[in-house]
């Protein structure tokens, strides 16, 4: 059986696969290749696409961080109730943006500390933070949804530039900005090393906890400006706007070969991973799928994608995890 | 665990050590077990806090609850039926004779199970909006099972479905954006959407999808839909409001609010102004605080015995409350509506307990 | 008295109960090449630790260039010029080599955590040119082979020579236990080529090593420094006796009890994946194949063909008459055929349980009622019984196999092995790897004593000396094929020439 293939790149699979489903649904689906779906496409990504930024560093470290959505939400409404709104009289973008990004701050912080420090498992902690944020989320919640009237804020998500809104090239940077940290800095390497073997990097001298509360901290920062993204997209403040981003964020990341064990993977392929389940789920509606087997549609392309993302990762010998 | 952290993380540690025990306790409160109590308890479950419909339904309980002094205890479910399983299986468990609980099981699944723990615990239980059409509460649990109150989902399908057709002259395709499969919301005002169609058959479905209530999900598909269709889509009828905010949203992104119209269901405030402003052309408003006030009120009675329930017609256990159909005619009355409390006190409503009843449930509503 | 560059004067380390290292007193001079010999547990290893600065000692004192020193940490003794070429590999196997060679180094490349990446492959790159190794300094670790990355070790530790002004001292914990021969010789090679500006010191079990190599050897034993030796004026046996502290046995399989020829194992042009093959052989009940050959002969994939972990493409395979195709380790298993794995620490043993629990783990539904309810106290039993009669030296069978010497763990995997009651055949990848001649004269004991018993054992040698000491066929191996198949030695014993020759 040799269907390896030697390419420069350890695993090209999931690229592969994406633009095998690119393909396919473009000569399936009416619309899926114009320009119009494209776009949809791709405003649909860009908030996911953020939280994964962060959740890789934490995933490759060896590590979990399940706390996105109550960040999200919680910097959601918070930035809600800070803009110009219609519950109340607060009106500053400056202070909304204060709470909400250092609400993610110091709960990312948090995170981090517990698990360098505590030793607490990562699972547990974000765990507890996720609800944690979810409770403060809503309890924040006026008796009614607050409108954002903040014309100014509300245009990076209205606003096009050629075509993309204002939170696509926030997506973009956040991308960029994060590919920088992978490559070329002592954090995005060394995380690395941590998703690898963790004691040789103490042994180096590396200061391995300083760098796994960093990368916490990205994760809830990052999370955060979902949060006010999301918030403009939505024209609301929302103590449920993160709901559901975790699942295709992680899914995401592990399609795309981020792999939850550590040390494998990269931004480039948990961008790949979200954007994979992005136009499984556009491919469907374009070409009409029955709404109510969508789903189980959904996830039978999940699976073939990851296999033919990972056939060539198979050895007999190999551990899935 | 000792570990040593700078000073200055200390004081930050402190702040979020307060943050976090303020938020467990928020939690916890919706997790109270029952009390052994002389007085029977109040328990009025909600899907979620952040929905001004349950924060409606929670004031008209606790106005029901003050004016008989009693403790009004709120449940929320989070949109999970097992949760509600759970916490109401505790409170039933721990000895409930003569207290009341309302709540909407999340889905049929739940329903009886809920009512027969409550029937076991000699409880007086009231249920909404999700009930499985072969039972009922004088078949299956006569002296628990007070009630199944509801609204009229057919009616709300088909009245914006009216005013929909209406918007676009008559003629167009529209995007469908339903629930929950299965749920009978969904089936029911979709029933009633399909309906409206019949009596303006030039406007036609281009497109069904579920989007689960969402606001987020309907933009995302929204979004696609618009790509796949363009300008066939002359309008979007949404089975509730968050969707129809989200599926405008995602035509605000192509320009086209107030252009294609929407219509939504349930009577959101913020939905209400903008069907003032005109980008939303209808709502079906459902007053939830008449929900929350209105079986509060019918168990309590039951439980005390100012209501015989054996006398109780099938009608009068099983009814729609009256809801209003809210256009940009007649929106201004219901914008910025206080909430009046003496509207809703126990005393108030023991005078006609079904002031707000529209009429009773009638089974194959869907067929 | 010499200025030495390092010596070390009465130091005495204690774990607990147990004396490591007892009163020892040992000097480098200058641009020297020192052997350290001893078995396992003879405090050779706890000396070369504490001597880089991976532990302190309880009392004595090292002095470094006249000067007396304490060290903090491995990077403590490194930024002092002391560089220990680890032989638990310190590579982080997820980062490239450059990043590896500088990981514990601070410099200009690497400033404020940020990677200035052209000048470090840059610099990593003239490193690796100091040992001519000629691989891309932007390579992953994990991609190179074992003795690859034992050299990038060392280029992490001659990194060294560009921070302190003064000659290196450099310590080789055993580099040569997990290479291949040539390997070996290229290590050699650069050795050789760095003493002219550093002293070294090295451990090996290998006395052919050592000789070859060192100056000066220091023999311990029992914590002790028990000899001193200058190159030139000692040989082998001499070092054996002063090691083990008996003479070394020269057993052969001569006047051995007839043996049986009953074919347990008939390989007919059998091609395993990857060019193995074809293979014909036939290995009799209670027989001995010992297989040797240059890397990348045939003999591992054989092995591992055997056990089903790769395909077999074509050919037949008859065990105990009946025809044998495993396809994966399971089907191996169940006929009866063990496979005791070359890398014991990765693919053998489990660290962090109990050598019972190693032992009883792979084999419990033999022993268990109905094949589903264990059967811990028949399992204990036998496990202890061939604990003891494969001599693995542990306080307690529920010590963690980890904490064992490494002839100690190998025996435990065995023991393994040996538990499933229908063992048939053993193949044993290069089983001695790692083991210090008083372990390596236990194994080949107990195996000799299991093929009396009617198991038949195929075996990858590692030296020419084993193969002929061991086995009963020899079977050469080259390019994936039998190059040369030599039976019944004990009768017609080949010479080494005339193995070396098939070998190349």
């Amino acid at each position: 059986m040799s269907l390896k293939i030697t390419l420069p790149i350890r695993n090209t699979g999931p690229l592969i696969a994406l633009l095998a489903l690119v393909v396919f649904f473009s000569l399936t689906g009416s619309n899926f290749a114009s320009i119009a779906n494209l776009v949809a496409i791709i405003e649909s990504s860009a908030v996911p696409c953020i939280a994964v930024v962060g959740l890789t560093f934490v995933i490759v470290q060896g590590s979990i961080d399940l706390s996105i959505e109550g960040l999200v939400s919680l910097a959601c409404i918070i930035t809600g109730l800070f803009v110009a709104n219609s519950v109340n009289t607060h009106d500053s973008e400056g202070l909304a943006l204060l709470l909400a990004l250092g609400s993610g701050l110091v709960l990312g912080l948090f995170n981090g500390i517990v698990y360098a420090k505590a030793k607490v498992p990562s699972l547990i902690v974000t765990l507890g933070t996720w609800f944690a944020a979810r409770g403060l989320a809503t309890m924040l919640f006026p008796s009614m949804q607050p409108q954002i009237h903040d014309v100014a804020f509300l245009s990076i998500a209205l606003n096009k530039h050629f075509g993309l809104s204002g939170i696509v090239y926030c997506a973009a940077l956040i991308v960029l900005a994060g590919l920088v940290v992978e490559r070329r800095t002592t954090i995005g390497r060394v995380s690395y090393g941590i998703g690898g073997d963790e004691n040789l990097c103490r042994l180096g001298g590396l200061h391995v906890d300083r760098m796994k509360i960093a990368v916490f901290v990205f994760s809830g920062v990052l999370s955060a400006v979902c949060g006010v993204l999301l918030s403009a997209q939505l024209g609301v403040g929302s103590s449920q706007a993160g709901e559901g981003l975790l699942f295709p964020s992680i899914s995401g990341a592990v399609i795309g070969g981020t792999l939850l064990s550590g040390g494998r993977g990269g931004i480039l392929q948990s961008l790949t991973g979200v954007l994979i389940l992005n136009v499984i789920q556009n491919g469907l509606l374009q070409i009409g799928v029955d709404p109510l087997i969508t789903q189980v549609v959904e996830g039978a392309t999940i699976i073939f994608a990851v296999i033919g993302g990972s056939w060539n990762l198979r050895e007999k010998m190999r551990v899935a995890k | 665990m000792k570990f040593s952290l700078p000073r200055f993380n200390r004081r930050r540690q402190v702040a979020i050590k307060r943050v976090l025990s303020v938020a467990l306790v928020t939690i916890s409160v919706a997790h109270l077990p029952a009390v052994a109590a002389k007085v029977p308890g109040i328990y009025y479950g909600i899907a979620t806090e952040s929905s001004e419909y349950c924060n409606a339904q929670v004031q008209g309980a606790k106005a029901v609850a003050d004016s008989v002094n009693t403790k009004l205890n709120v449940l929320v479910s989070e949109f999970q039926g097992q949760k509600f399983l759970q916490d109401y299986g505790a409170i039933f468990s721990a000895g409930c004779k003569d207290c009341v609980a309302m709540m909407d099981p999340v889905s049929n699944a739940f329903t009886k199970a809920i009512v027969d723990r409550a029937s076991r615990a000699d409880a007086k239980v009231i249920t909404f909006w999700n009930r499985p059409e072969n039972i009922h509460p004088w078949d299956t649990a006569p002296q628990s099972w007070v009630a199944h109150i509801s609204f009229d989902g057919v009616d709300s399908g088909y009245q914006n479905g009216m005013a929909l057709c209406k918007a676009i002259d008559g003629t167009g395709g529209v995007l469908v954006l339903q629930g929950v499969a299965d749920n009978p919301p969904t089936k029911q005002r979709f029933a009633g959407f399909q309906r409206a169609m019949k009596e303006c058959p030039r406007m036609t479905i281009l497109d069904n999808q579920y989007a689960d209530w969402g606001q987020t999900k309907a933009q995302t598909i929204v979004r696609g839909q618009l790509a796949k269709y363009g300008e066939k889509v002359k309008g979007v009828f949404s089975e509730n409001d968050l969707m129809a905010l989200g599926a405008l949203a995602a035509l605000r992104e192509k320009g086209l609010a107030g252009k294609v119209p929407v219509t939504g269901s349930d009577g959101q405030s913020d939905v209400l102004r903008l069907i003032k402003s005109g980008e939303i052309v209808s709502t079906m408003k459902v007053d939830g605080a008449a929900l929350g006030a209105v079986s509060t009120a019918l168990a309590y009675g039951v439980a005390t015995g100012d209501i015989d329930l054996t006398k109780l017609t099938h009608a009068q256990r099983s009814f729609y409350l009256k809801q209003t159909l809210v256009t940009k005619a007649n929106v201004d009355q219901f914008l910025d509506k206080k909430f009046d409390p003496s509207q809703f006190t126990y005393q108030k409503l023991k005078g006609d307990m079904w002031t707000y009843s529209s009429g009773p449930i009638t089974d194959s509503a869907t067929k | 008295m010499t200025d030495a560059v390092y010596e070390v004067k009465g130091l005495t380390k204690r774990f607990g109960p147990v004396t490591a290292l007892d009163d020892v007193s040992v000097r480098l001079e200058r641009n020297e090449i020192v052997g350290l010999i001893g078995q396992n547990g003879s405090g050779k290893s706890s000396l070369m630790k504490t001597m880089a600065g991976v532990q302190p000692p309880d009392s004595g004192s090292l002095i470094l260039r006249g000067k007396q020193v304490i060290f903090k940490s491995t990077v403590d003794a490194a930024s002092r010029g002391v560089g220990l070429v680890h032989q638990e590999q310190s590579l982080v196997p997820n980062l490239t080599i450059a990043e590896n060679i500088f990981i514990d180094k601070s410099a200009s490349f690497v400033r404020h955590g940020w990677y200035r990446w052209r000048e470090l492959l840059e610099a990593a790159r003239r490193q690796l040119d100091k040992i001519e190794l000629d691989i891309q300094p932007d390579t992953l670790v994990e991609r190179l082979s074992f003795g690859q990355r034992q050299m990038v070790e060392l280029a992490k530790v001659l990194a060294l020579e560009e921070m302190i002004e003064d000659d290196l001292v450099i310590m080789f914990d055993e580099p040569t236990s997990m290479l291949t021969s040539r390997e070996i010789d290229d290590l050699f090679k650069q050795i050789s080529r760095i003493r002219a500006r550093a002293s070294i010191v090295f451990i090996s079990h290998r006395m052919d090593e050592v000789l070859t190599l060192s100056d000066r050897v220091y023999v311990m034993s029992d914590g002790r420094r028990v000899a001193e030796r200058m190159r030139g004026k000692v040989d082998s046996d001499e070092l054996y006796e002063l090691m083990v502290g008996k003479q070394r046995s020269t057993v052969t399989r001569e006047n051995e009890a007839p043996r049986s020829t009953k074919p347990r194992l008939v390989l007919n042009d059998v091609r395993f994946a990857a060019d193995a093959g074809p293979f014909s052989i036939t290995v009799n009940e209670g027989e001995i194949l010992g297989l040797i050959g240059v890397q990348r002969s045939g003999a591992e994939m054989l092995c591992r063909g055997l056990f089903g972990i790769d395909e077999m493409t074509s050919g037949q395979i008859v065990l105990d008459s009946k025809p044998f195709q495993p396809r994966t380790p399971t089907d191996a298993v169940r006929r009866g055929v063990g496979y005791v794995p070359a890398e014991r620490k990765k693919e053998g043993m489990l660290a962090g349980m109990s050598v019972l629990e190693n032992m009883t783990l792979s084999f419990a539904f033999d022993y268990a009622f109905g094949g589903v309810v264990a059967n811990r106290r028949e399992e204990h039993w036998i496990a202890t019984d061939w604990a003891r009669r494969l001599k693995v030296k542990t306080p307690s069978l529920h010590e963690d196999i980890s904490k064992l010497s490494g002839g100690n763990q190998q025996k435990a995997v065995l023991g393994k092995w040996l538990m499933g009651k229908n063992l048939r055949l053993l193949l044993l990848d290069h089983p001695t790897r790692g083991l210090d001649p008083g372990a390596r004269a236990d194994l080949f004991e107990s195996m000799r004593n299991l093929a009396r018993e009617g198991l038949s054992i195929v075996f990858v040698a590692d030296t020419l000396d084993e193969v002929l000491e061991l086995s009963d066929t020899v079977a050469v191996m080259r390019d994936g094929q039998f190059s040369e198949v030599f039976s019944d030695i004990s009768r017609n014993r080949p010479t080494e020439e005339q193995i070396v020759r098939a070998m190349v």
